[in-house]
C-alpha cells in the first residue's frame, strides 16, 4: 500500500473515443453483476409460466361446465395467461435499472463514464429491452408446454402451425419488453424507485379497474386503451364473441402501447438529456 | 488543465455558485476550500457535466467535460456521494467502470491492492464502513489512470492512519505531473496537503493562491513572549513596527509582524532577558475562517431574541 505504485501501464496509451459499443458493454455488465436482476427475472418466469398453469389446470378441471361462449374464448391467451402478472414484475425491473442508480449516487459514476446522455441512455435501454425479449421467449415457450396440453385434450387447437398461435405467442416477448420499458421510462422520471413503482402499479391495476366500470363508448373506448388490456389484446386470437368485454385487434393493442411506452420514453428522454443528474 | 470562467449555478433562489474563475494547473495539488455549503461539490459537478450550468463554463483542457474523449481514462472523480451498487461486489463495481474504459482486469486488482481493499474484494459494498468506501471511491477514480483527479472530500470518513495515505498518494500523483483538485474544509489539513488554495465562500471566490502566499497574508504570525522587562520590549518591537499586545495570561506579550527568531535575536541585541518565546500555532484555521465568516451559508450568528427579530413572523 504504498503511493508510488500509482503509475501505471497506460498513462501514454492512444485515447480512444468512447463508443455506443461500449456503454453497451457496460450496462450489460451491470445488469449482469446485480443480484436483483436475476431475482426479478426469475419470479417473472415462475409467476408467469405458474399462474398460466394454474389457470390452465383450472380451466380444464371445470371444462364441462363452461358455456359455449366462454369456450369459444380459450386461446393462446389463456395459454399465456400468467403474463398478465410478469408484465409488472418486468416493469420493476425496468424501474430498478433507473431508480437504484439515482439511489446510490451510481447514476452520476455511470454519466462521468458516458457523459452524453444520449448514449447512457439508450444503452439501457437496448440492454433491459434485449434481457426482457429473451425472458418473454422462455416464459411463451415454457408456458405453452406446461399449459397447451390442458387446453389441447379439449379440442382447441392451439398448433403451432397456424400464423395467429405463433404470433400471439410471439406477442409475449414484445408486450413485456415495452412493459419493461414504461418501467425504465418511469425510473428515469420519478427517480425513485416506490414512486415508480406504484405509478406502474396505478397504470396496470388500477387505472384498468377505473375504466372498466366507466359507462359508455367513451367508457368502452378508455378500457380498450389501457395498457394492461392493449397488451393482453396482443395475444388474442379468437374472433369476438357477442357480450364480452370489446378489445382491440392485436395489431391496434401493439400500437395502444407502442403509444403509451412513447408517451413516457420520450418525456423521459427529454428530461434526462436536460436536467442536472 | 481545469478552467472554470465566470460559472454560475442556481437553485431556485439559491445561488450555489456565483460567477466563479479559477484555473487549476498540472502538478500540483490545488486545495478546493470553503466552508459547508459553499459550493465546492457543486462546482465539481459542474466540472464533471453533471449539473449544468446556469451561465459561464467549465473546461477541462479547453473542452466541456462531455466532450473528452474517453472521459474516465482522462479525469478521474471521487464524488460527494458513495456511488456503488450495495449489492455489487467491490471488484464486480471496479469491473464493470474498467469495461466501460477498456481497461483491463489486471487492473481492477491493481488499484485495489493499492488502496488497501484486496482483502475485502470480493464482499459486497453493502458492509463496508465509511472509510472503506471512501478507500473504494479512490481506486475507482484511480482507475482509468487519468491525467486528472477531482476529488470531493476524499478524507472524510478516514482515520489519522488513512488520512496520512491520502496525502501521500496524492503528493506522489502530482508528483507524476497531474493536476489534482481536492476539496476540504479544513484549513490545516491543506495547509500540509495542498501546493495551492482556491478558496471559496457563498458561491464567490474569497482567495486563489499558493498555500505559503496564503499562509503568510492570512495567518498573522503571533508569538508569546515573557519577559520581566515588558516595558523595554514593547518599545524595541514598536521601533521595528510589530505589534505588541497584552494578555490576560500574567504579564505574556503576544507580538504579531514578526517571528520567534526575529524576537529573540532583538532581545538579545538589547540585553534584554525572556523567559519564554513561543509562535502560535491555531491562527492559520482561525484566519480562514475570519476570511469565510461572513460568507458561511451556516455562519453563527448570535442567536435571534424571542419574538422572530429576523423579520419574519
Ligand atoms: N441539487 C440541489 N438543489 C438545490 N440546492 C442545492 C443542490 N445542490 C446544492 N444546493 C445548494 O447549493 C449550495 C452549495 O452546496 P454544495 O453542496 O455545493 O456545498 P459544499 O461546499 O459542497 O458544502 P459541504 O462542505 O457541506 O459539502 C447549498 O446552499 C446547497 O443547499
Ligand atoms: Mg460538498
Amino acid at each position: 500500500m504504498t503511493a508510488t505504485t500509482t503509475r501505471s501501464f497506460h498513462m501514454d496509451a492512444p485515447i480512444r473515443r468512447i463508443t455506443f459499443r461500449e456503454a453497451l458493454d457496460s450496462e450489460f455488465a451491470k445488469i449482469r453483476s446485480v443480484r436483483s436482476t436475476y431475482w426479478t427475472l426469475l419470479i417473472c418466469v415462475v409467476l408467469s409460466v405458474g399462474i398460466s398453469l394454474l389457470i390452465a389446470a383450472v380451466t380444464s378441471a371445470n371444462w364441462d361446465t363452461l358455456s359455449a361462449t366462454n369456450r369459444a374464448t380459450v386461446d393462446m391467451s389463456s395459454v399465456v395467461a400468467g403474463v398478465y402478472f410478469g408484465v409488472l414484475v418486468v416493469g420493476v425491473l425496468g424501474v430498478l435499472v433507473v431508480s437504484t442508480e439515482y439511489g446510490t449516487g451510481m447514476m452520476r459514476t455511470s454519466l462521468t463514464a458516458f457523459p452524453r446522455r444520449s448514449v447512457l441512455f439508450l444503452a439501457k435501454a437496448v440492454v433491459l429491452t434485449l434481457v426482457v425479449l429473451v425472458t418473454g421467449i422462455i416464459i411463451a415457450f415454457a408456458s405453452y408446454g406446461v399449459a397447451s396440453p390442458f387446453y389441447t385434450k379439449h379440442g382447441v387447437d392451439l398448433s403451432l402451425s397456424h400464423g395467429a398461435n405463433v404470433r400471439a405467442l410471439l406477442a409475449v416477448p414484445v408486450y413485456l419488453a415495452l412493459v419493461a420499458l414504461m418501467g425504465l421510462a418511469l425510473g428515469f422520471l420519478l427517480r425513485h424507485t416506490a414512486a415508480a413503482i406504484s405509478t406502474l402499479v396505478g397504470l396496470f391495476f388500477v387505472v384498468p379497474i377505473i375504466t372498466n366500470f366507466l359507462p359508455g363508448t367513451l367508457g368502452k373506448d378508455l378500457n380498450k386503451i389501457v395498457p394492461s388490456n392493449a397488451g393482453s389484446a396482443m395475444m388474442v386470437t379468437h374472433a369476438a364473441t357477442p357480450g364480452s368485454t370489446p378489445t382491440l385487434s392485436p395489431i391496434g393493442g401493439f400500437v395502444a402501447l407502442l403509444i403509451w411506452t412513447a408517451l413516457l420514453i420520450v418525456p423521459a428522454f427529454w428530461f434526462f438529456r436536460h436536467r442536472d443528474a | 488543465m481545469i478552467e472554470v470562467r465566470d460559472l454560475v449555478k442556481r437553485y431556485g433562489d439559491t445561488t450555489a455558485v456565483d460567477h466563479l474563475s479559477f484555473a487549476v494547473e498540472p502538478g500540483r495539488i490545488t486545495g478546493f476550500l470553503g466552508p459547508n455549503g459553499a459550493g465546492k461539490s457543486t462546482t465539481m459537478r459542474l466540472i464533471l457535466g453533471l449539473d449544468r450550468p446556469s451561465s459561464g463554463s467549465a473546461l477541462i483542457d479547453g473542452l466541456p467535460y462531455r466532450d473528452l474523449r474517453d472521459p474516465l481514462r482522462y479525469v478521474g472523480a471521487l464524488l460527494e456521494a458513495r456511488a456503488v451498487h450495495g449489492g455489487r461486489s467491490a471488484f464486480n463495481h471496479l469491473l464493470y467502470l474498467a469495461q466501460t474504459q477498456g481497461v483491463p482486469k489486471r487492473r481492477v486488482s491493481e488499484v485495489l491492492e493499492l488502496v488497501g481493499l484486496s482483502g475485502v474484494a470480493k464482499k459486497r459494498t453493502k458492509g463496508f464502513s465509511l472509510g472503506m468506501g471512501q478507500r473504494l471511491g479512490i481506486a475507482a477514480a484511480l482507475l482509468g489512470d487519468p491525467k486528472i483527479l477531482i476529488l470531493d472530500e476524499p478524507v472524510n470518513g478516514l482515520d489519522p492512519e488513512g488520512v496520512l495515505w491520502v496525502r501521500q498518494l496524492l503528493k506522489a500523483l502530482a508528483g507524476e505531473g497531474r493536476t489534482i483538485f481536492v476539496s476540504s474544509h479544513l484549513m490545516n489539513e491543506m495547509a500540509v496537503t495542498a501546493d495551492h488554495l482556491i478558496v471559496i465562500g457563498r458561491g464567490k471566490l474569497q482567495a486563489d493562491m499558493p498555500v505559503g502566499q496564503f499562509i503568510a497574508q492570512f495567518s498573522d504570525t503571533a508569538v508569546l513572549v515573557r519577559t520581566p522587562e515588558a516595558e523595554a520590549l514593547r518599545a524595541a518591537a514598536g521601533e521595528r513596527g510589530w505589534t505588541v499586545a497584552d494578555t490576560d495570561l500574567d504579564g505574556a506579550l503576544i507580538v504579531t509582524g514578526s517571528t520567534a527568531p526575529e524576537i529573540g535575536e532583538l532581545a538579545a541585541a538589547r540585553g534584554l532577558v525572556l523567559h519564554e518565546l513561543t509562535p502560535q500555532r491555531a491562527s492559520l484555521e482561525e484566519a480562514y475562517m475570519e476570511l469565510t465568516r461572513e460568507t458561511g451559508e451556516f455562519a453563527h450568528r448570535p442567536a435571534p431574541a424571542w419574538g422572530g427579530a429576523d423579520g419574519r413572523a
